[in-house]
């Protein structure tokens, strides 16, 4: 014989035994989590690395002065107390005997320079937009750290639940620029600590001895990374991997339909919406911009973007943000019914009663693709008519943050905290009115200006009705037409169990071992 | 000697020019790193300045390119914008997946091309010539990202004989985890190898000398693999040699089907990204990649055909 037709065989057989191994390797032990994302965790420090595949590593391995509640409150993290002696002043007191996972002592000037960082140039911190209110913090004695204000915001305490994680001074100081990057790692008082870091090869994390809160329910978490939709649906289908917080809302049926995996849904910290840029053209006059309320079919865009995972929107806030704040009775503002008829009547009110012709740029690679085809058919029975351009993401995202080209825009924007300060002040005041900011609409006047800063400075029922005020002002003058809430999931395999909502910052720390 | 001076010659222009197109074209390419970089999120301007101060974005672009040219004939490819590792580290971690892969790849192309051709043109049209000739045209048409997900679906969730996605760790394990992905990326080259190797084959079947080995009454392997095999190797080893390179740079989409940390999906992301110095090290590589096989390639012509090798001592 030759050895053409043994070859095969051999292969085969080799094949087979690796494979039979393989399968071996799969029992592993019930307190390890094999967990999927949809992308590379870049850096280990929120200076470097705000996107969502590296902030739920870091928030294994990092404690935040403070954290969020079930509700979106305010509790105790490395912070055991704090006081708030006058508008501008935050005292905290650090708990006692917290130590970083190497069993060095965290340190009052530890947790100081841990927030005063993300001003520092050398740094360039992605979270330095989050901070941006705070003037001084000062290490005021062994265990307090005094945070003074340069004017009073009430999203200073909420966002420290995020932006302010806390990390050795020592490490931080040396490595301004790469803290976090594989190489220099980073170092924690949090659940977990890293046991390795590589950008192909993924994040091993194992279980903080060290750690002064309950012990974590997971002895071991190993993270890998898998960008196709599809390879990381059946790779959790298959059990290979134990779950994953990257799953698509269009999507949801595909995971919801899986026989070994729970999916669960909550509602996401969103709110997407049109933005109409009130400086120039048409949508200058408010009748238009009404008439665009009433013509966008906004039921339908709901179907056809969330898949029933979401709701349609109508204040200008996110929804989970809207709860936090009236709880169930919203105020009754202006909406705007889908209503063809009265579309057309606003529009006739109008300098454009037979309607206009706009050019509008939209991102092709994106998300809201569809959404964009839905908008502009829905304008066009109203004599609207939306030239749509498709653009290459890089292309658009750079010529929508250089306000090119506005006129309307779609966007699905995801916060983080339950504190209105962090949206409407970007989408909104005439500061951010500029090329770089987040206000596409342009709208912007003296009084609302006032207004915002009643809402980050008011405190209690003052507040809610100042918040209420600026909503209104959206509601009758339509800069921004809110479309839509969705909902997140996260999906686990049935040998775990997950506790996770809205406000849940340390995902992983939120998965057990079913029947633990 | 002065044929090797010659194309390394070729060879560092070749990748000069490569680098200063690819830079000039990604800077002239829409987008601001640090936009991308710093995602849908309210930034402050002190951070955006910060970020262009640290990877001179707001130099003129000759500068920018001189200096990169400069840290790059030392040796330092630069920093990569959205990770702030090394250059040369995050492209040695990633390199063993991809030239496991490629070699993977090349192995199964010539361990089933090569026979299946000499086959199908010795049993010309019959039934197993037809059989082989069809089958391979299938495999031409599949597309290998289609294969991946057709594979994953039997050989890794159905069957559940190999894992569904990553590279694994240990020696055995790599070899278990970039068998499909292997399969997927070789499925398709087996088929232009096998459909090369029938044509070469053929036109040998006719001639004079192969019709007097087999006079001699040599034996049939002698006659096909001292013969046969050693007449087709040109037009083959030509293929094979552009596949591997292809393999090497370019085998994005089955990376990413199957989960692979690669070259491939490192690039597409970088090129999203403006990751400059990411790109132009990729670029270089890739460059390098096909003069070197290139070059191999020709090598090989004076090792395996005497006749080239003549002909080059002549010229």
């Amino acid at each position: 014989m030759t050895s053409a037709t043994a070859l095969p065989r051999v292969a085969l057989a080799a094949l087979l035994l690796l494979s039979a191994g393989c399968a071996g390797s799969r029992q592993d032990r019930a307190d390890t989590l094999r967990w999927a994302l949809s992308e590379v965790p870049n850096s280990l420090d929120i200076a470097h690395g705000f996107n969502n595949p590296s902030t739920i590593v870091q928030f294994a391995v990092l404690d935040c002065m403070v954290t969020l509640g079930k509700k979106g409150e305010v509790l105790p993290g490395v912070a055991e107390s704090w006081t708030h002696p006058d508008p501008l002043t935050y005292v905290f007191t650090l708990r006692e005997g917290v130590k970083f996972s190497d069993g060095s002592p965290l340190t009052a000037e530890d947790a100081a320079y841990s927030l005063s960082r993300h001003v520092d140039p050398k740094v360039a911190s992605q979270a330095a937009s989050y901070v941006t209110m705070v003037k001084k913090v000062e290490a005021t004695g062994p265990r307090t750290v005094t945070v003074t204000l340069s004017r009073p915001n009430q999203a200073f305490l909420p966002t420290a639940a995020l932006a302010w994680q806390i990390v050795p001074k020592k490490l931080a100081e040396a490595h301004p620029a790469d803290l976090g990057s594989p190489e220099v790692g980073t170092l924690g008082t949090g659940p977990f600590k890293v046991a390795k870091f590589s950008l192909t090869e993924g994040v091993t994390l194992e279980r903080n001895p060290l750690y002064w809160g309950p012990k974590p329910a997971l002895r071991k978490i190993e993270l890998r990374t898998i960008t196709d939709p599809e390879t990381l649906r059946l790779a959790v289908s298959s059990g290979e991997a134990d779950g994953t917080a990257d799953v698509r809302p269009s999507e949801a049926r595909k995971w919801t339909s899986l026989r070994d995996v729970t999916t669960t849904f909550y509602p996401a910290d969103n709110i997407a919406f049109l933005s109409l840029a009130v400086n120039q053209g048409p949508l200058k006059d408010v009748h238009v911009r009404r008439a665009i309320a009433h013509a966008v079919d906004r039921a339908a865009l709901v179907q056809l973007m969330t898949g029933g995972h979401g709701g349609q929107a109508d204040l200008f806030l996110p929804k989970p943000q809207l709860t936090a704040l009236y709880g169930a009775a919203l105020p009754a503002l202006p909406t705007y019914a889908y209503d063809v008829e009265a579309a057309k009547a606003e529009l006739a009110k109008s300098a454009y009663p037979r309607g206009f012709t706009l050019a509008t740029p939209y991102d092709s690679g994106g998300e809201n693709v569809k959404a964009m085809q839905a908008v502009a058919a829905d304008l066009a029975k109203i004599g609207i008519m939306l030239e749509l351009k498709p653009l290459p993401s890089e292309k658009y995202i750079t010529q929508r943050m250089d306000h090119e080209d506005l006129a309307v825009q779609m966007a699905n924007l995801y916060y983080s905290t339950p504190d209105p300060s962090e949206v409407l002040p970007d989408l909104l005041s005439r500061a951010s009115a500029k090329p770089q900011g987040f206000n596409f609409s342009g709208y912007g006047t003296a009084a609302l200006d006032a207004g915002l800063d009643d809402v980050g400075r008011l405190e209690g029922e003052a507040r809610r009705k100042a918040i209420t005020k600026v909503l209104a002002e959206v509601a009758e003058q339509v800069p921004y037409l809110p479309l839509f809430h969705n909902e997140s999931a996260i999906a686990v395999n049935k040998r775990f169990t997950t506790d996770v909502g809205t406000w849940t910052i340390d995902i992983l720390s939120a998965v057990r071992p079913a029947g633990a | 000697m002065a044929f090797l001076a010659r194309r390394l010659g070729a060879a560092v222009l070749l990748l000069g020019v490569l680098s200063l197109l690819s830079f000039v074209l990604l800077a002239a390419a829409p987008g601001k790193p640090e936009n991308l970089l710093l995602g849908p999120r309210p930034s402050t301007p002190e951070t955006r300045a910060a970020i262009r101060a640290q990877f001179h974005l707001d130099d003129p672009i000759h500068e920018r390119y001189l200096s990169w040219l400069g840290g790059a004939l030392h040796g330092d490819f630069g920093t990569s914008v959205y990770t702030r590792e090394p250059v040369t580290s995050i492209i040695t971690e990633r390199l063993p997946v991809t030239a496991g892969l490629a070699t993977y790849a090349l192995i199964l192309t010539i361990g089933v091309g090569i026979p299946l051709g000499l086959a199908a043109a010795m049993r010309r049209g019959g039934r197993l010539d037809q059989g082989i000739t069809l089958t391979s045209l299938v495999a031409l048409a599949v597309p290998p990202f289609a294969l991946s997900i057709l594979l994953l679906y039997g050989f890794a969730v159905t069957l559940g004989w190999f894992p569904v996605f990553g590279a694994g760790e240990t020696a055995a394990e790599r070899i278990a985890h970039l068998t499909l992905p292997a399969v997927a990326l070789a499925a398709g080259e087996a088929a232009v190898v096998v459909r090369q190797m029938r044509a070469a084959a053929l036109d040998l079947v006719g001639q004079d000398y192969l019709t007097f080995a087999r006079a001699r009454g040599l034996s049939l392997p002698r006659v096909w693999i001292s013969y046969a095999l050693r007449n087709t190797a040109l037009p083959v080893l030509t293929v094979g040699g552009l596949l591997l390179a292809a393999n090497l740079t370019g085998a994005l989409f089955v990376e990413r089907a199957f989960g692979l940390p690669g070259l491939g999906e490192l690039l597409v992301t970088a090129v999203a990204r403006k990751d400059i110095p990411v790109v132009q090290a990729l670029v270089l590589l890739g460059g390098a990649v096909v003069v070197v096989v290139n070059l191999l390639i020709d090598l090989t012509y004076l090792a395996v055909d005497p006749r080239v090798r003549h002909g080059a001592v002549a010229s």
